[in-house]
């Protein structure tokens, strides 16, 4: 370390025990120190000069403009399987609106509307018997007779009540004579019509 | 208030209580605040002196002390805790003025720092006049400071302005106390030698 200049003037390289003892603030001055006045007197001056600058720094720093706040106190952490409620309702909310999305612009196809048992099968199958020559699985029951509206329209049902007006002893007869008008060609009805016209002749 | 109470303006205290410390180490949340209550002005007071502005140092003292609670349990000993919490927050100092670098290099910022002019004059309820002081004050440690190297600068800063001990001093820094004594010394004889800021000190202090 290169010589400092000296700070006293009693001849000594005593100025880097000033420093030392004014850095290390150890108290008791050794060595020189202990012997000389001049630099024990120097180094206390320096003491002085240091701690000055210390209030100083302190008396030229503002004080804080707010508290120091802390973060809530974290809770402990979870394995990455501990999904807590949150993100759990997260993703179901979202997998709700994207589904929701996803079904409006017609993405996601739902199949139509749900089908429609099918309320005339066994009547058809009543009125089939034993008859080899009937149609089965006839749609026409489904699609045309049991239909509110047509039933409706026909005088059968009541549009307000909705009950139905015929008598419930002549029920085959009544359907036959309804569906007469529509059941063109078709063997199987016109069979059973000729049938209902003689016997009732 | 009680920090306020805590933090004695002449002076600073002592070591922390060994105790305290153990506790907030172990969680406990009381025990850290009452660590931010004893050591949050001082902290403070190192930030402003490197950074020279009341709400900046506010809020790089905020960092330091959610960096110290969330990596209090890597704090191995006790005893350690000053130079701990002074080496995060000269971590974050460095950082702040690399960012403030960064931002006038590219046009972002018009400050740059540190430098006497930024005093915060506004801050802590100053009048007009003690603004003037202060500022007169910080400008002639700046011209002190420009004469010294930047380990000497840190030393000098952290011994006589933060009031740490060479032991304390070597771990903020992580170096060896020898090498924290020898830059102690050059930068105590160069304060010694700058006669216009010795006798400015001298007059304020009378």
């Amino acid at each position: 370390m290169k010589k400092q200049e000296s700070i006293t003037n009693c001849g000594q390289a005593a100025c880097q025990q000033i420093f030392e003892k004014v850095a290390d603030q150890s108290g008791k001055p050794g060595g020189h120190l202990a012997d000389c006045p001049d630099c024990a007197k120097a180094a206390k001056a320096l003491e002085a000069d240091l701690a000055a600058l210390h209030r100083a720094a302190l008396r030229h720093t503002p004080t804080m403009p707010g508290p120091v706040r802390l973060p809530v106190a974290a809770s402990p952490k979870k394995p990455f399987w501990g999904f807590g409620p949150r993100p759990v309702l997260a993703f179901a909310a979202s997998l709700v609106l994207v589904l929701g999305l996803a079904v409006g612009m017609g993405i996601l196809k739902t199949g139509g509307p749900p089908a429609v048992e099918n309320p005339g099968a066994p009547l058809v199958a009543e009125l089939a018997g034993g008859d080899k020559n009937a149609p089965g699985d006839y749609p026409f029951g489904q699609t045309h007779i049991l239909n509110e509206d047509y039933l409706i329209l026909a005088g059968e049902m009541d549009l307000l009540s909705g009950d139905q007006t015929h008598d419930e002893d002549n029920f085959f007869e009544d359907f036959l004579d309804f569906i007469a008008p529509l059941a063109g060609d078709d063997p199987f009805f016109q069979g059973r019509i000729q049938q209902k016209e003689t016997s009732h002749v | 208030m009680e920090a306020m109470a805590s933090f004695n303006r002449n002076s600073f205290d002592a070591g922390p209580d060994a105790e305290l410390v153990e506790k907030a180490r172990n969680g406990d949340r009381q025990a850290f605040d009452r660590l931010v209550q004893i050591y949050s002005e001082r902290i403070f007071a190192m930030i402003y002196a490197r950074v020279r502005n009341a709400q900046d140092a506010q809020d790089i003292t905020q960092e330091v002390f959610i960096r110290a609670y969330k990596n209090m349990a890597k704090l191995h000993e006790a005893e350690k805790f000053v130079p701990w919490l002074f080496s995060i927050a000269r971590n974050r100092v460095t950082d702040f003025k690399r960012k403030k670098r960064f931002l006038f290099f590219w046009g972002g910022s018009n400050e740059v720092l540190p430098a006497a002019d930024k005093v915060d004059e506004e801050a802590g309820g100053q009048t007009a006049l003690d603004g003037l002081l202060s500022r007169e004050f910080w400008s002639q440690v700046d011209v002190f400071a420009a004469k010294l190297s930047t380990g000497e600068k840190e030393v000098f800063f952290l011994r006589f302005l933060d009031q740490l001990k060479i032991p304390e001093i070597a771990q903020v820094l992580n170096k060896s106390q020898s090498t924290v004594k020898t830059l102690l010394y050059r930068a105590v004889a160069k304060f010694e030698s700058d006669r216009k800021l010795v006798e400015y000190i001298r007059k304020e202090a009378s």
